[in-house]
């Protein structure tokens, strides 16, 4: 996968209509200059560990994916020192306790539940994108 | 004539009788003199009298006769003095026969049996004291009645006829009366009654001698009694019965049902068990014999025998009888078919390992059922809000950016949209925070209801600015609960007070509680629109809304999850309201904190 400039968001989402709200509140708040969006977990893990040195400043991650599904995708990232240090926005239709618990336990940086007003979503978008792009201050990869 | 003076002075007593017998009659003929019939004189002092008349008598007549002596010749003194002595002689005879007669007089008046004399007519002339002894009827009241008297009217006519048939015939007639005392109380005597014949072989009195026999009736009657209902018992036993010497020797039985018995009767009678069982029976029976034999009795000893009917299984129980160390003591061995038992049981213990096999397998069903569920509602969650969000969002997008260039129609249905799609929203959220209710381990701990009513309160503040709510929270005693699921009562609750007091000037809340069979019972009560009382029973059903979504939103799974809520606290909820007059939700968390 060529790599023209760096990513500052990797949102890894199937639904393309998902997709294309995300992009829209994103857009909306000047956020989407530098995303990448991948449609399943293997696709997430091949751009993931075929960016090393240039991460992504934040992963926005749904649980539901083809192939391989966002918690494998988040214990893939958390358990390679490489990638440890990746925040990892969990970003989901699911308030299911169990998700929330396991993302936690494999060391996941927030856990967001999409909501499906989407003045709500929108906010929600908006408030991660500002978070972890312009306050979050990350270790040097 | 000169005897007939001393009659006189004897006072007319039978000793004249005896005295003109010395001249006149044979001995035969004045033994045969009923004295008894001199009614009005004690017999001992008749005798005893008798005696001493018949001695003054006869020194009275020696003195006469020595006065005529000097009168009469000498061949008349001659003849007299030979009959002086032959008078003499038989004086003395007689005063012994009188002892005699007057000893089985005494014998008479001290029996203790009942004798009486009764003329023809059956009238009593005599009867001995122990006849008021047994009859309560004094002597001197009886004389002169009729023994009828006694009748107890418990015995026929035809049994008296018999007895009278017999005695007027000359017989001597034995049975026994069933007769009443004179106080009314009834008694059984045995009696031998007979007619006494006169000098001339008539019969000129009837005597019956009478034995009480009540207490031998009534043992016999018990004895009776107590046979019959050995005898009912021993038929109502469906049970083998054997009757063995103490080296098991069968002696007698009783089958009730024949088929039953291992052999017939004459290949095992005279033979031991032993001899006739097979050794592993045998054994159990010997065995439980030789216990018999040391303590009496033993019980539930189990052998299994082929009998003609099949496999049976016997219940062995067996009791001496009498003594049962005594060499040749016997016992009671009762044989109880327990096949039908024994296969029930065996086909209880099939069944249950049956059960238990179907409940393993019935909850592995359950278990998957409930993984389906689970997938189900996590698929809900995951897959139904995307497509919600999706209607959502390209509502808004087509409102935000192309609303100028749209019809205000259009704008108006994009609305309508939205709002459904939020509304259905919050229908998966409520439907699945349900279903996670039940899932959810609860997690008591004493609770503090009036900290959760603040937190809940200021929550929910947010969307009332402008109006006028008057909240009231009285002393609210701790409980056991769940914490966070209590909080979701008072949140659904209040939030709901709120809601449904929409219309009011001021809407007044008051949480509050109120002791109740025991327990602490909570309360919210509005005095908002209230309902109908005839619909309560829809209140806490899921999707069951009493108010038109247009007047009051809201999704109809509020009180679904309060319900599920309080069940699951093993507590309880209802409602009472009124239209128009506001609402009053009573709910009870078992388990206030005071009991535990």
């Amino acid at each position: 996968m060529m790599i023209e400039k760096p990513v500052d968001i990797l949102l890894v989402e199937d639904n393309p209509d998902d997709v294309e709200l995300t992009l829209h509140a994103l857009k909306k708040h000047h956020l989407v200059n530098h995303i990448q969006v991948v449609r399943d977990g293997v696709e997430a893990l091949d751009f993931i560990f075929g960016s090393l040195g240039n991460s992504p400043k934040v992963i926005l991650l749904d649980l539901k994916l083809p192939k391989v599904d966002g918690l494998q995708v988040l214990q893939r990232i958390k358990s390679d020192p490489r990638t440890r240090s990746i925040p990892v926005v969990m970003l989901t239709s699911s308030h299911e306790e169990r998700d929330v618990i396991e993302s936690y336990r494999l060391g996941v940086n927030s856990y967001i539940v999409k909501p499906v007003d989407f003045g709500q979503f929108a906010e929600a978008v908006r408030q991660i994108g500002l978070y972890w792009l312009l306050l979050n201050w990350p270790p040097e990869l | 004539m000169k005897p007939k003076g001393i009659i006189q002075i004897a006072g007319g007593f039978i000793i004249g009788a005896l005295l003109l017998s010395l001249f006149s009659a044979s001995q035969k003929a004045v033994l045969g003199v009923n004295p008894f019939q001199m009614r009005g004189f004690a017999v001992p002092a008749l005798f005893g009298g008798a005696s001493g008349a018949a001695i003054g008598c006869l020194m009275y007549a020696n003195k006469k006769l020595w006065q005529d002596k000097l009168q009469l010749e000498k061949g008349r003194l001659a003849e007299l003095e030979s009959l002086n002595e032959q008078l003499a002689r038989e004086i003395t005879e007689r005063v012994w026969a009188e002892t005699e007669i007057a000893r089985l007089a005494t014998v008479i008046e001290q029996a203790a049996v009942a004798v009486i004399i009764t003329d023809l007519d059956g009238n009593i002339l005599y009867a001995n004291p122990h006849f008021e002894t047994s009859t309560g009827y004094p002597v001197a009241e009886a004389l002169g009645q009729n023994p009828r008297i006694l009748k107890s009217g418990r015995q026929s006519p035809q049994f008296y006829q018999e007895l009278w048939d017999a005695i007027t015939a000359g017989r001597t007639w034995n049975g026994i009366f069933v007769n009443q005392r004179k106080d009314g109380e009834l008694y059984h005597e045995e009696a031998t009654i007979f007619p006494i014949r006169g000098p001339a072989g008539k019969t000129i009195n009837y005597a019956a001698v009478k034995r009480d026999v009540t207490e031998q009736v009534q043992a016999l009657e018990a004895l009776r009694q107590a046979h019959e209902r050995l005898e009912a018992t021993l038929n109502a036993l469906p049970d083998l019965l054997f009757e063995v010497d103490r080296h098991g020797r069968y002696l007698d039985f009783r089958a009730p049902h024949p088929e039953l018995l291992y052999a017939p009767p004459e290949t095992f009678l005279g033979r031991t068990v032993s001899q006739v069982l097979p050794a592993e029976a045998a054994g159990i029976i010997n065995d439980a014999l030789a216990q018999a034999a040391r303590g009496g009795k033993h019980t539930g000893a189990v052998y299994a025998l082929e009998t003609p009917a099949g496999l049976g299984w016997f219940e062995l129980s067996i009791a001496a009888k009498g003594d049962p160390a005594a060499p040749d003591g016997r016992f009671i061995a009762l044989i109880r078919d327990i096949t039908g038992r024994v296969r029930a049981e065996k086909e209880v213990r099939r069944l249950n390992a049956e059960l238990e096999q179907r409940v393993v397998e019935r909850t592995a069903q359950l278990k998957v059922a409930n993984q389906e569920l689970q997938a189900f509602s996590y698929s809900v969650s995951h897959d139904l809000r995307a497509p919600l969000r999706a209607m959502d969002g390209f509502s808004r997008i087509l409102l935000e950016d192309y609303g100028p260039q749209l019809p205000s129609l259009a704008q108006h249905y994009l609305q309508v949209v939205r709002k459904n799609a939020q509304q259905m929203g919050r229908l998966i959220d409520d439907l699945l925070a349900l279903s996670r209710l039940g899932r959810q381990p609860l997690t008591k701990r004493p609770v503090m209801p009036a900290d959760l009513v603040r937190q809940v309160l200021e929550e929910l503040s947010a969307g009332q600015e402008g109006r006028r709510v008057e909240i009231q929270i009285d002393d609210l005693p701790p409980c056991q609960a769940d914490p966070a699921l209590l909080k979701q009562v008072f949140i659904n609750l209040i939030s709901n007070a709120l809601k449904f007091t929409q219309g009011r000037e001021t809407a007044r809340i008051e949480i509050g509680c109120q002791p109740c069979e025991g327990s602490v019972v909570y309360f919210v009560r509005d005095n908002g629109v209230g309902f109908d009382m005839r619909y309560a029973n829809k209140l806490f059903g899921v999707f069951q809304r009493l108010h038109s979504a247009d007047e009051y939103e809201g999704t109809g799974v509020g009180l679904a999850i309060v319900q599920r809520i309080i069940h699951r606290h093993g507590g309880r909820i209802w409602a009472k309201a009124e239209e128009g007059q506001g609402a009053t939700f009573y709910f009870t968390p078992r388990g206030n904190a005071d009991d535990d």
